[in-house]
């Protein structure tokens, strides 16, 4: 009984933000009651009127997709030589792990300066690169765990009857570990998707604004635009809240590396 | 062999004619966004309207916007500045002039300045904006405060609507007048006097400052370049908004959580609140969306007060925050002569009387015009004269976060007021104190 009294308590606990936003999303501006006096869609109606929400929705999925087609190659290449190499240095592998706890507002000046040097500034290249770069410890992590599980023989095999390394990769493990691909990809996409910091240090150019750009603009000098912030909030979340419901289970497996049964 | 010299010298001749026929882009950082709601596209259409007139006016310079966030303009320059990024146009913040100074990223403007008649300077140089801008910036228009409060309400408890309370003492004597338990529940409904204690800048600027500077104190000391906050006056200051809340509970306990417009615009609109203070002239308009005022927004001459109107809050002269956006050229800008001259076109009369933005003209000349003549223009114009900026101090930031910390472990745990000012002021120090 108590254990779900705790699991409501959690639920309502994580919940209750996403669903005063979606109240005061669909209540009149200036409503400040817990319970809306009427329903509206006018803060819906007004964000899709505007075609430069459009246009912020196209330049995230661009660096989100982008980000995944860039990342999870790479991840796989560098989760599969950790797993199955030896090397010099590789006992230090485990500092995959530490570097995302960097905090990347230290780096952000020398970044930038680098990146414009690059000819990357006001580019959604730049942004690709940059969440490129920032999610693969991470992943090549995550992918080094499934790769680790693919027993080594079925590859061994595939190599003496003649398959390239690549080809074994591809032809025998990469099938087997779905789960960990699904998980690194919904993982990548998530974390680029609702990415601002890079957005803000590399984007000025109106044009090639990204998603958490343009809901962060509801909070102006003035106020803060509620209704506009929150409908434009909840559309945001529709995305990366289908792909998690849709791989929900691999992405669950994916993240404590166990294959699916 | 010739015809081949000729060719080059031809092509030569065509790319040197490209070079010195070739436009010069300038790039202009603003924060209007023009998915974020009418007030960004309203202001968005005035800079398109500004920029495509500027280039009529000047073929050989093209203009391009940047956007940045308003609370990272003055943060951006500056990172961008260390990185080696430049900008042209940048809109900019008298708070950070403190910091901008140090840094040295933004350009002084005075071998400009200086070339400009006496008439233009001092259509400027009436309002404390100036001082607040210059030389890093030239304000575009007023941001200022007033007391907002509803007339039906006094005329309701007995008070006259015409006459607003000219000191502190009246000021607390109306607010426990309009604190009113409509329903009878033992419960206040409409509270006498809004504030805002919450985490933000708001509370320094326009609940703590005005107070302190009312009983003549400092938030910090240019010589030393201490924080100064937990003087006499600031001990004053806090217990004056301590006591509005316990011991005359005129001011809701809830003010010191939420955000400034939640608790001030909303919670007026709301009708929870029968007077609010620090109500910012970008806010006239939702006062006549509401039906509260008629015809002065946009202002006309037949404006009229009908259900709200404002007062400027009675502190001493100058103890008013107020304070501006203002438009600096980057210091890294490849183009500053150009730069200067699309600013100097920005702000002709007839364009700033067109701009938005803050709602109060910048310019002496337009307070002529019939339509800001009215009562409650008059007033704004009382508060616009009546402000100050905040103290140039490169850790401003700092400062405004230490203060309002101090203010909510006062008000929200009763901690004892001298210690605790005195407390957050030696932390302050410690670590800012003569830097």
């Amino acid at each position: 009984m108590w254990k779900w009294v705790v699991v409501a308590l959690i639920s309502f606990f994580c919940l209750a933000p996403l669903l005063w936003g979606l109240k005061v999303s669909i209540a009149p501006q200036y409503d400040t009651s817990l319970i809306p006096r009427r329903f509206t869609s006018e803060h819906y109606r007004y964000i899709f009127s505007r075609p430069e929400f459009f246009q912020y929705l196209k330049n995230s999925v661009v660096v989100s997709l982008g980000t995944v087609a860039f990342a999870l190659p790479l991840s796989l290449l560098g989760g599969y030589a950790l797993a199955r190499f030896n090397f010099p240095g590789k006992q230090f592998s485990f500092l995959f792990l530490v570097f995302p706890l960097l905090p990347l507002i230290a780096v952000l000046v020398p970044l930038v300066s680098f990146l414009n040097r690059l000819g990357l500034y006001n580019k959604l290249s730049a942004l690709i690169v940059v969440n490129t770069v920032f999610n693969l410890p991470l992943t090549v992590w995550m992918l080094r765990n499934f790769i680790m599980e693919v027993p080594a023989e079925i590859e061994e095999a595939a190599l003496v009857d003649g398959c390239s390394r690549i080809e074994a990769l591809l032809r025998i493990s990469v099938p087997l570990m779905i789960p960990g691909l699904v998980a690194a990809t919904v993982f990548i996409f998530i974390t680029t998707w609702n990415n601002y910091l890079y957005a803000s240090a590399l984007i000025t150019k109106p044009s090639l604004r990204v998603l958490p750009q343009g809901i962060l603009a509801f909070i102006g000098t003035w106020g803060t635009y509620w209704g506009g912030l929150t409908a434009a909030g909840i559309v945001t979340i529709i995305p990366p809240l289908t792909l998690f419901l849709l791989f929900q289970r691999w992405f669950i497996a994916g993240l404590f590396g166990q294959m699916l049964k | 062999m010739r015809k081949l010299l000729l060719v080059g010298l031809f092509l030569l001749g065509c790319y040197l004619m490209s070079v010195a026929h070739a436009q010069v882009t300038i790039r202009v950082a603003h924060f209007y966004d023009p998915a974020a709601g009418p007030a960004h596209q309203m202001n968005l259409k005035w800079l398109e309207k500004v920029k495509e007139g500027f280039e009529k006016a000047n073929p050989g310079i093209k203009v391009e916007f940047e956007w940045i966030k308003w609370d990272e303009l003055d943060l951006k320059s500056l990172r961008d500045f260390r990185a080696g990024i430049s900008h042209d146009v940048i809109y900019s913040s008298p708070q950070y002039y403190g910091l901008h100074s140090v840094a040295k990223d933004l350009l002084d403007l005075s071998p400009y300045i200086e070339k400009w008649s006496k008439e233009t300077l001092e259509d400027f140089t009436w309002s404390p904006v100036w001082t607040s801008a210059f030389p890093w910036g030239i304000p575009l228009g007023i941001h200022t405060r007033t007391i907002v409060y509803r007339r039906d309400l006094y005329e309701k408890v007995g008070l006259d609507p015409n006459k607003t309370p000219e000191n502190l003492e009246e000021l607390v004597e109306y607010s426990k007048k309009l604190t009113q338990d409509t329903d009878g529940d033992g419960k206040t409904d409409i509270y006498g006097l809004g504030m805002y204690f919450g985490p933000s800048r708001a509370t320094i600027e326009l609940y703590f400052a005005p107070y302190l500077w009312h009983f003549d104190g400092e938030l910090w000391d240019k010589e030393t370049k201490k924080a100064t906050f937990a003087s006499e006056a600031g001990i004053k200051a806090a217990q004056f908004l301590f006591d509005l809340i316990y011991t005359h509970k005129v001011t809701p306990e809830w003010s010191m959580s939420g955000t400034y417009d939640d608790v001030i615009l909303l919670s007026f609109l709301g009708e929870k609140l029968a007077q609010a203070e620090g109500y910012g002239s970008y806010w006239i308009g939702p006062l006549e969306e509401k039906g509260w005022i008629k015809g002065l927004f946009p202002p006309t001459p037949e404006g009229q007060a009908l259900i709200a109107d404002v007062y400027p809050t009675p502190t001493k002269y100058k103890a008013q925050f107020t304070n501006a956006w203002n438009i600096s050229i980057h210091a890294l800008s490849e183009h500053p002569d150009e730069s200067f001259k699309f600013i100097e076109y920005m702000i002709q009369p007839e364009l700033l009387y067109e701009y938005p933005d803050a709602g109060l003209p910048v310019r002496l000349s337009l307070w002529d015009r019939p339509e800001f003549k009215t009562p409650f223009y008059q007033k704004w114009q009382i508060a616009a004269r009546n402000g100050r900026p905040m103290p140039p101090t490169a850790h401003y930031g700092d400062l405004a976060d230490t203060v309002a910390a101090c203010l909510q472990e006062i008000f929200a745990a009763k901690a004892p007021i001298p210690e605790t000012l005195k407390k957050f002021e030696d932390e302050y120090n410690s670590k800012f104190a003569g830097e």
